[in-house]
C-alpha cells in the first residue's frame, strides 16, 4: 500500500523529533519524498530475508569478485 | 618549455623528475604558475600551499641527488579536494561551517600519497559538503569549467576536475558518493575512478553518506589513474570498511589489449532522454572499441529508477544524521542545496533506511548475475546531457534541487548504491564545445578490467591530450 503521509504530520514530526521547523510549502514537498523513498524502501524490505545485515554487502562484494575470476 | 611540462602526463613526469631530465622544483613551480593563472577564472583552489610545496619540491629533489630510493609518484605536485585531513591543516569541506577547521588526523591516503613521494599543492574546490553535482559554490565561489567558464564543472569534486583539466597538477583526488568523481572528470575532459566500495580506506575524509562514499583519483590518463589508485587503494586498520582484497600492479597489466572482451550497451536507462551529441560521441567511442577487437553487446540493465530511490533512502538518512547538531544548531549556514538534500532524513523511518540497506546484497547479486554473466564491462555516458551552464542549472528552490540531482546523475547514482567500481574516460565534444565522457561499470574489485579497457582507448584517440585555453 502506497505510503501516505501528509505535510502537517511532516511539520509535526520535523519540529517534535528533531527540533527542525520547515514552512507549508517545504513540508508538502518532503513529504512527497518521504513517501517515494519510503515505498521504493517498503518494497524492498518484503524481498529482503530476516538473516539479511547491512554488514553482508561487503562480503556480497568480495563473494562477487571471487566468483567472477573462477 | 612551462607548456612542454604542464602537458606531461602524470606517469611521464615522475619518469623526468626521476631520471633528472627535470627537478621537481621546476615542475612544482610551473605547476604553481599556472594555478595562480587559471584561479581568476577557474577557480578551482580554496587554497594554494605555494610555500609548503616548494619546500617539499625542494627535499624530492635533495632525496634524489643523494640516490634515495624514491616512490612511484616522487616529485610530482598534485592537489585535493578540500575534504582530505591533514593534522593541523585547514579542511574547509567547501563549506561556511568548516571554514576554520583543523582535523586532529591525518587521512590515510594523505599518508599513502605521502609516503610515494608526492607533493600537495593546494585543496581544491568542491560543492559544499561533497554535496552537489554542478559545482556551484555559494561560500568559496563557483568552480568555472575551464573549456568554457560559464559552464558547470560538475561536481563534488569540482576543482579536481578542473585543475586537472586546466594543467595546474598532475592529478587530484576526489569523492564520489553519487557520481562526484565521474561526473567532474567528464566534464572537464578527464579521467576519473569511482573504486569499488571499500577499495580505498575513507579514514581522516569528510564523510557524506558512510554506505555509499569512495575515494578516487582524477587525472588526465588512465595510466595515471591506475598508478595513483595502486598507491592508495588497500586494507587499513583504522577504517573496518576497507577491503583487504589484494590490490593488482594496475599499471603492469595495462597490455592494451581487449580483443575478445565483451562490452555491454544498455539499451534501457542510460540512454533515456539522452542528448543526441551525447548519443554521437558514445556511438564513435563504440567504434574505437570494436576496431581494438573488442565485442558490442547490447543489454537490459534492471530497474534502476527504483534503485535510484534506495540510494536516497540511505543518502538522506546518512547525511541528516552527519549534519544533524548543525541543522539544529544553524541551519541558516547550509546552502540550499545541502539543507534540500537532508532534511527529509531527519524523518525517513529507520526501519525504511535499514530495509534500503539490506536489499543491497540481493539486487547488487541480481545486476551483477543479469549484466556480467554476458558481458565484461557496461559502457554508458557518464551524463546524458551536454555539460550545461551555471546559470542554467542555479537551483532557485529545493524543488529545483532534487529535480536537476535526478536528471544529473540519473548514470551515476545508482552504480554507487551498488558498489561496482566505474572508471569514466573522455570520449571527445559536444556541440557546444564542452567535454563528454563514457563511464565503463565493472564487476567488484575489477578495476583492473576497467584501466585495461580505458587504456587501450586512449591508445586510439587524443581527446586526453587536449588542453583548454584558460581565461587571464
Amino acid at each position: 500500500m502506497p505510503t501516505t503521509i501528509d505535510s502537517k504530520a511532516v511539520k509535526i514530526l520535523a519540529a517534535q523529533l528533531r527540533s527542525h521547523t520547515v514552512n507549508d510549502e517545504r513540508a508538502a514537498q518532503l513529504a512527497v519524498e518521504i513517501a517515494r523513498v519510503n515505498d521504493a524502501a517498503h518494497a524492498e524490505g518484503a524481498r529482503n530475508d530476516f538473516n539479511d545485515q547491512p554488514a553482508g554487502f561487503a562480503v556480497t562484494l568480495e563473494q562477487l569478485s571471487k566468483r567472477a575470476r573462477r | 618549455m612551462s607548456a612542454d611540462l604542464l602537458n606531461m602526463s602524470l606517469c611521464e613526469v615522475a619518469q623526468a623528475i626521476r631520471r633528472k631530465r627535470v627537478s621537481s622544483l621546476e615542475v612544482t613551480r610551473a605547476c604553481l604558475e599556472q594555478a595562480k593563472a587559471a584561479q581568476p577564472s577557474v577557480n578551482c583552489f580554496i587554497a594554494i600551499d605555494e610555500e609548503d610545496a616548494l619546500r617539499a619540491a625542494r627535499a624530492a629533489d635533495r632525496a634524489l641527488k643523494r640516490g634515495n630510493k624514491v616512490g612511484p609518484l616522487h616529485g610530482v605536485p598534485l592537489a585535493h579536494k578540500d575534504m582530505f585531513y591533514r593534522a593541523g591543516h585547514v579542511t574547509t569541506a567547501g563549506s561556511k561551517i568548516l571554514r576554520d577547521y583543523r582535523p586532529a588526523v591525518t587521512a590515510t591516503v594523505a599518508t599513502r600519497m605521502a609516503a610515494a613521494g608526492a607533493i600537495w599543492l593546494g585543496n581544491l574546490n568542491m560543492a559544499e559538503f561533497a554535496a552537489n553535482p554542478t559545482g556551484h559554490n555559494e561560500h568559496w565561489g563557483d568552480c568555472c569549467n575551464p573549456w568554457h567558464i560559464a559552464h558547470i564543472t560538475g561536481g563534488s569534486s569540482s576543482g579536481s576536475g578542473a585543475a586537472v583539466a586546466a594543467r595546474a597538477c598532475y592529478g587530484a583526488l576526489g569523492s564520489d558518493t553519487g557520481g562526484s568523481i565521474r561526473l567532474p572528470a567528464a566534464a572537464n575532459g578527464v579521467v576519473g575512478l569511482k573504486p569499488t566500495y571499500g577499495r580505498v580506506s575513507r579514514y581522516g575524509i569528510l564523510p557524506r553518506v558512510w554506505s555509499l562514499d569512495t575515494v578516487g583519483p582524477l587525472t588526465r590518463t588512465v595510466r595515471d589513474c591506475a598508478r595513483l589508485t595502486a598507491v592508495i587503494a588497500g586494507s587499513d586498520t583504522l577504517d573496518p570498511t576497507a577491503s583487504a582484497h589484494a590490490v593488482p600492479h594496475y599499471e603492469r597489466l595495462l597490455d592494451r589489449r581487449i580483443s575478445g572482451l565483451k562490452i555491454g550497451v544498455p539499451r534501457n536507462h542510460f540512454y533515456d532522454d539522452a542528448a543526441v551529441d551525447v548519443k554521437v560521441a558514445m556511438a564513435e567511442s563504440l567504434v574505437v572499441l570494436r576496431s581494438l577487437g573488442a565485442r558490442i553487446v547490447e543489454v537490459d540493465v534492471p530497474d534502476l529508477t527504483h534503485i535510484y530511490h534506495l540510494t536516497n533512502a540511505i543518502g538522506q538518512v546518512e547525511s541528516a544524521t552527519i549534519y544533524a547538531n548543525w541543522l539544529r544548531e544553524r541551519p541558516q549556514d547550509f546552502s540550499l542545496v545541502v539543507r534540500t538534500r537532508s532534511e527529509a532524513g531527519l524523518m525517513v523511518p529507520a526501519v525504511s533506511y535499514l530495509e534500503a540497506l539490506n536489499s543491497r546484497s540481493r539486487l547488487t547479486a541480481q545486476f551483477v548475475d543479469q549484466i556480467f554473466s554476458k558481458v565484461d564491462v557496461l559502457h554508458t555516458p557518464v551524463m546524458p546531457m551536454a555539460v550545461p551552464t551555471r546559470a542554467a542549472t542555479a537551483p532557485g528552490s529545493s524543488a529545483d534541487v532534487m529535480d536537476l540531482l535526478a536528471r544529473i546523475t540519473r548514470n551515476t547514482r545508482p552504480i554507487n548504491f551498488l558498489g561496482l567500481p566505474s572508471l569514466a574516460v573522455p570520449a571527445g565534444f559536444t556541440d557546444n564545445g564542452l567535454p563528454v565522457g563514457f563511464q565503463l561499470v565493472g564487476q567488484p574489485f575489477a578495476e583492473d578490467v576497467l584501466f585495461r579497457v580505458g587504456d587501450a582507448y586512449q591508445g586510439e584517440t587524443d581527446w586526453h591530450l587536449q588542453a583548454p585555453e584558460i581565461e587571464r
